[in-house]
């Protein structure tokens, strides 16, 4: 996490926040092999997580949008990458919850 | 001039894009609208057309669903063409540059953007398209030097000076002091120099410091604030910064009381404004254009006007010559305002007689313009006819307890007119020459045996050349002749023709039957 200075931990928890009950739908739309939702979701993600600080969240959406975007969409490739995004949106959230312990330290 | 808030609308379907972009802007003082469809700002702005466009870029996303952003950009375009768009494509494959320009994007940046680099981009489009606007308004403004008097009817060598001089003093910020007769046409040159200036799409506030009561034009020019007196219920800026950015025209500042003059001197060295009952100024950007018919420098020696603000205002003297000095523009003028006034009263007239051309080269034209106007359009109201005649043009001394009767010629003349005992024939030779020019454009063909011959020597036709005998004719024949002349023009109508005439119906009868037993 790179955190822009202009931000606050708050709104970057909020933001990540977002993203874990997002992931709740990736998996369902990967269980019934919907492309549709998985599209929209990481194309927003691969838009917008540079600018919270996530520029490896926002690669990684990428990449995930290239592969659905191969027809017909391997399923199996797709599913994995977005296991890894899960992975990294993992360690994001417990990287923030570190510094966040540290601010609440300080005051 | 201090520099402005740009407004730019941003159209994607992302909120918490959006969200972040909004905020990393607004503590960059740059102002940003959020649309999440695109079809909602094409509404907004299809409500503003012809109105001023609130935004100054619009920034779009290209994958939206619903309209995508070369959709949108195309729609966009057809309906502001002058409004930059910026493209945002989630890559930067040449394919998606090339379709964003085409569709009319003035550029593009690949999502997710570096604010910095997409800071230079904005600016530098939003530069690029103000001085795009500027370059606009230069070619039309040089266009209209080389094409037109701005829209004055010129002729006159020292009105033409004048123009000149305004076109030449408008694009500088210069305050300009104008000076002329009341109808010469001050506000309608203040409007030239604010056209022809680099501010022409700017406000143009007008005000007469005359009209206004005096303890009024002083809320009336600062604005004030609430409650600053009775009556004041709610802030109201005023005049200055209404006209902001653009020119403030004061006419009749020869009128201004005198501790408003000090004020306004206060302004003109600051550039700055104080509402009244407020302690803040205010900067503004106002070009001062002023104009009075007073001879200001002799109301500086009476210390009626102060000295420092006439030095202030008198940057630029222009002077307007009054209609007696531009005659060049009598005839001119005069066909501009009967185009006009036919038009309006529906009455089709054509043009003048040559008598009523000459009247009006004859005129002293006291009320300048103004009056020239006021003439030709009461004429071609009360006109029976399809030239407008020296009877049309003199309509407004028909009134009967006005009437004399000219024994000689039994001619009705209004007691105090002098106009008829003037020549009708051209004064000297300009009158003749302006006459002629306008021969064949606005003046009513000469009638048979009406020859320019018969008028060489340059003096009025005589009584006693009218004759279809070669006699002289006898009284009873000319008043007869006049009574069926004033019949004609009033359809028939005897009411009105004894009206006009200044005698009872009955005379006008008894007058008729006599004169007709006596010419058989």
């Amino acid at each position: 996490m790179d955190l822009p200075a202009d931000l606050s931990l708050a709104q970057v928890k909020k933001y990540l926040d977002r993203r874990v009950v997002e992931l709740d739908t990736l998996f369902k739309s990967l269980a019934v092999e919907d492309p549709a939702p998985l599209r929209e979701i990481l194309h927003r993600w691969k838009g917008n997580a540079e600018l919270y600080g996530f520029r490896e969240l926002g690669i990684l959406a990428g990449n995930v949008v290239r592969l659905l975007d191969i027809s017909p969409v391997q399923w199996p490739e797709a599913t994995a990458a977005v296991d890894l995004l899960a992975r990294e949106i993992k360690s994001e959230v417990q990287e923030l919850s570190v510094r966040l312990s540290r601010e609440l330290g300080k005051e | 001039m201090a520099q402005r808030q740009y407004h730019i609308a941003l159209v994607d379907d992302d909120p918490e894009f959006a969200e972040r972009l909004v905020d990393y802007y607004t503590a960059r003082k740059m102002k940003f609208t959020h649309f999440e469809r695109a079809e909602s700002l094409l509404s907004e702005l299809r409500s503003l057309v012809g109105e001023v466009m609130p935004y100054d870029l619009i920034l779009t996303d290209l994958m939206m669903p619903e309209m995508d952003g070369i959709e949108f950009t195309k729609k966009l375009k057809t309906l502001c063409p002058e409004l930059p768009v910026i493209l945002m494509t989630s890559n930067s494959s040449v394919d998606s540059a090339i379709e964003a320009i085409e569709a009319g994007a003035n550029d593009y940046i690949v999502k997710p953007p570096h604010f910095p680099h997409l800071t230079v981009v904005l600016q530098r489009t939003m530069h690029f398209s103000q001085l795009q606007q500027e370059n606009a308004i230069l070619r039309r403004t040089l266009q209209d030097a080389q094409t037109l008097t701005g829209g004055i009817i010129a002729k006159s060598p020292l009105l033409l000076k004048s123009i000149e001089l305004a076109k030449r003093v408008a694009p500088s910020d210069a305050t300009v002091l104008i000076t002329g007769e009341s109808g010469t046409g001050k506000e309608v040159f203040a409007r030239l120099i604010h056209k022809a200036s680099l501010r022409a799409d700017k406000p143009f506030v007008a005000i007469n410091c005359s009209a206004i009561p005096e303890n009024l034009l002083e809320s009336e020019l600062f604005g004030h604030a609430k409650g600053s007196f009775t009556g004041a219920e709610n802030a109201r800026p005023g005049l200055f910064e209404e006209a902001d950015t653009g020119t403030l025209f004061l006419d009749e500042i020869g009128d201004m009381p005198h501790h408003l003059q000090t004020k306004l001197l206060r302004v003109l060295q600051e550039r700055k404004v104080k509402r009244v009952g407020e302690n803040t100024y205010r900067d503004i950007s106002v070009r001062i254009i002023a104009a009075t018919l007073k001879n200001l420098g002799e109301e500086v020696r009476t210390k009626r006007f102060r000295e420092d603000l006439f030095y202030r205002l008198n940057v630029i003297p222009i002077r307007l010559p009054s209609l007696r000095e531009r005659k060049e523009d009598i005839l001119p003028l005069a066909k501009h305002f009967l185009e006009r006034f036919s038009t309006r009263y529906s009455k089709g007239i054509q043009g003048f007689t040559r008598e009523a051309a000459e009247w009006m080269l004859a005129q002293n034209w006291k009320g300048n313009v103004r009056e020239l106007e006021n003439a030709i359009e009461r004429a071609a109201v009360v006109s029976l006819s399809s030239v407008i005649g020296l009877e049309d043009l003199k309509f407004e001394a028909f009134s009967e307890a006005e009437f004399t009767t000219v024994e000689t010629t039994g001619v009705a003349l209004p007691s105090g007119e002098t106009e008829l005992s003037t020549p009708l024939s051209p004064a000297n030779a300009l009158e003749e020459r302006l006459l002629q020019e306008f021969e064949g454009e606005c003046l009513e063909a000469d009638a048979p045996g009406e020859t320019p011959t018969n008028r060489s020597d340059d003096s009025p036709p005589s009584l006693l050349d009218q004759s279809t005998t070669g006699e002289p004719i006898t009284l009873a024949e000319l008043e007869l002749r006049y009574i069926r002349e004033v019949l004609g023009r009033c359809d028939g109508v005897k009411d009105r023709a004894a009206k006009i005439l200044g005698i009872d119906r009955k005379t006008l009868y008894r007058k008729l039957q006599a004169s007709e037993a006596a010419t058989g």
